[in-house]
């Protein structure tokens, strides 16, 4: 167990394809409720895959901070992370101007930023002109600009950082300030991920890579673990969280929705785009070590679990050897893939989860592969009494990441 | 868009102007700085704010045109000069 002071979550928000509020993701989540629908953001007739998990972009609510003027032409990312940072930091009782600037942080991570918006303005420019470029569409598709308005609006003057690291860079993020905090860096802040990419360039490259699902009609969702999955489906979306160090967050009263207990990341495999086995299950006993847990204290795990055919298989390789009689489910059939948002959106349903003594799900699992070890995999939603939860996540590059968390 | 007099065109453009911004513009006058007298005006929105009048009214701006535009008057002296 790594020493250093203890960690909880104090507050959360997102937007998703199932609501845009925690309590509404979280009762559409365990009723087995799916966010596909047929793709609104643009005619997706020349793609395969004709279905997303749009976050609904009407329903995202903002304080009144500054900038009102340039977060209206933000790319979507920016503005889920937005509105997901500052729900978050309202339940956490949290006015970033009024704490010490120089004990708080802002950490985001952002795998592919403002991609609709970049594929908007080449179209734009070659159809009316370089003058014609808006000025705003290189601060709206910046990858950084999420944590920055998360900053900006509300008159934080402490550091702000946007961390890469593919479709774990929230979860990243999260484990930044985490480490941060514990080890006395910073007292509180505010982490996360972020992402919007339904757009047809996006589309065209993953069905290149033949990473698509090509799930249809009014039931077609991704099939994580599923020996019928084909691949995984796009999804939009944000969850920032309020982290901050324990005996604050006491002393203030403030609501204490978990705990963070321990995190790791590692890179390994020999494919630029595919999960290793065993580098996931490295990153997962990294992690039950820097929780100081063992893995029988493990209640459940949230996977990657994407329903990509040889991740899927890779990452329930290391779970059979490290977690075999855990519970294991993802968010994935129901949210979609959300990238840089998919470990802070798993990492708030295993808060819930936690809270709630119930761990959802996959409503779209009915039969492991042939030759698949013998797993918990949910394909209903468990009440089970929980301490202790993983979370993973893992992007393109070889990064395999994990949290652990508990109830406090 | 189609607009014959003087008068009309500041109309229509202090009328859009207050869209763009979302902001009520009445207390615009042909002598108003548009940096000075709009709210939190700067150099990105102006540009912005001249590719939206370019699609409302109708005509197409020179880029070079922006940082020569210091009034109400001066920008609708150019929209009629580029209607024209």
């Amino acid at each position: 167990m790594t020493a250093g002071r203890r960690v909880v979550v104090t507050g959360f928000g997102l937007a998703s394809a199932l609501g845009n509020t925690p309590d509404r993701f979280w009762c559409r989540l365990l009723a087995g409720e799916s966010g596909f629908r047929p793709i609104s953001r643009f005619d997706p007739a020349r793609h395969k895959s004709r279905l997303a998990a749009e976050a609904d972009d009407r329903d995202l609510h903002f304080g009144k901070g500054a900038l009102a003027f340039e977060l209206a032409r933000m790319a979507s990312f920016v503005r889920f992370a937005v509105h997901a940072g500052e729900a978050a930091l309202e339940g956490a009782g949290l006015e970033p101007v009024r704490e010490a600037a120089d004990r708080g942080l802002i950490a985001v991570g952002a795998a592919m930023g403002g991609l609709p918006n970049i594929e908007a303005g080449v179209l734009r420019q070659e159809d009316r002109g370089p003058g014609k470029t808006t000025p705003f569409l290189i601060p709206s598709l910046i990858p950084g600009m999420a944590a920055g308005m998360l900053a900006l609006r509300p008159g934080f003057q402490g550091p702000q950082q946007t961390l890469g690291g593919a479709c774990a860079a929230g979860r990243l993020a999260i484990a930044h300030l985490f480490q941060a905090i514990r080890r006395g860096d910073c007292d509180w802040g505010l982490a996360g991920g972020a992402e919007a990419v339904t757009t047809p360039i996006t589309f065209s490259g993953f069905e290149a890579m033949n990473a698509l699902s090509l799930a249809s009609g009014p039931d077609g969702a991704p099939r994580p673990f599923d020996r019928r999955r084909d691949g995984f489906m796009v999804g939009e979306g944000a969850a920032l969280l309020v982290l901050e160090e324990w005996g604050r967050a006491r002393a203030r009263g403030a609501p204490v929705l978990g705990e963070i207990l321990g995190a790791a990341s590692v890179t390994g495999g020999t494919d630029i785009v595919t999960p290793d086995a065993a580098s996931a299950d490295r990153s997962m006993r990294l992690a039950l070590a820097d929780a100081g847990r063992e893995a029988g204290e493990i209640g459940g795990l949230f996977a990657q679990g994407s329903g990509v055919v040889r991740g899927d298989a890779a990452e329930l390789e290391a779970v059979a050897r490290l977690l075999p009689r855990v519970a294991v489910t993802s968010i994935k059939a129901q949210v979609g893939y959300t990238f840089a948002a998919n470990g802070p959106l798993s990492l708030v349903a295993a808060l819930m989860s936690l809270q709630n003594g119930v761990l959802p799900g996959i409503p779209t699992f009915e039969s492991p592969d042939p030759d698949s070890p013998d797993l918990r995999i949910l394909a209903a939603p468990r009440t089970c009494p929980l301490r202790t939860c993983m979370v993973n996540a893992h992007g393109f590059g070889g990064v395999h990441s994990t949290l652990v968390v508990g109830r406090t | 868009m189609t607009v014959t007099t003087d008068t009309e065109l500041l109309t229509t453009v202090v009328r859009e102007i207050g869209v763009f911004l979302e902001t009520d513009t009445s207390h615009l006058r042909p002598d108003s700085s548009l940096t000075a007298e709009l709210d939190n005006m700067n150099s990105l929105k102006l540009y912005e704010m001249m590719l939206y009048l370019e699609d409302a009214i109708g005509f197409s701006f020179d880029e070079k045109v922006v940082d020569r535009l210091d009034t109400v008057q001066d920008l609708v002296d150019y929209i009629r000069e580029r209607l024209r």
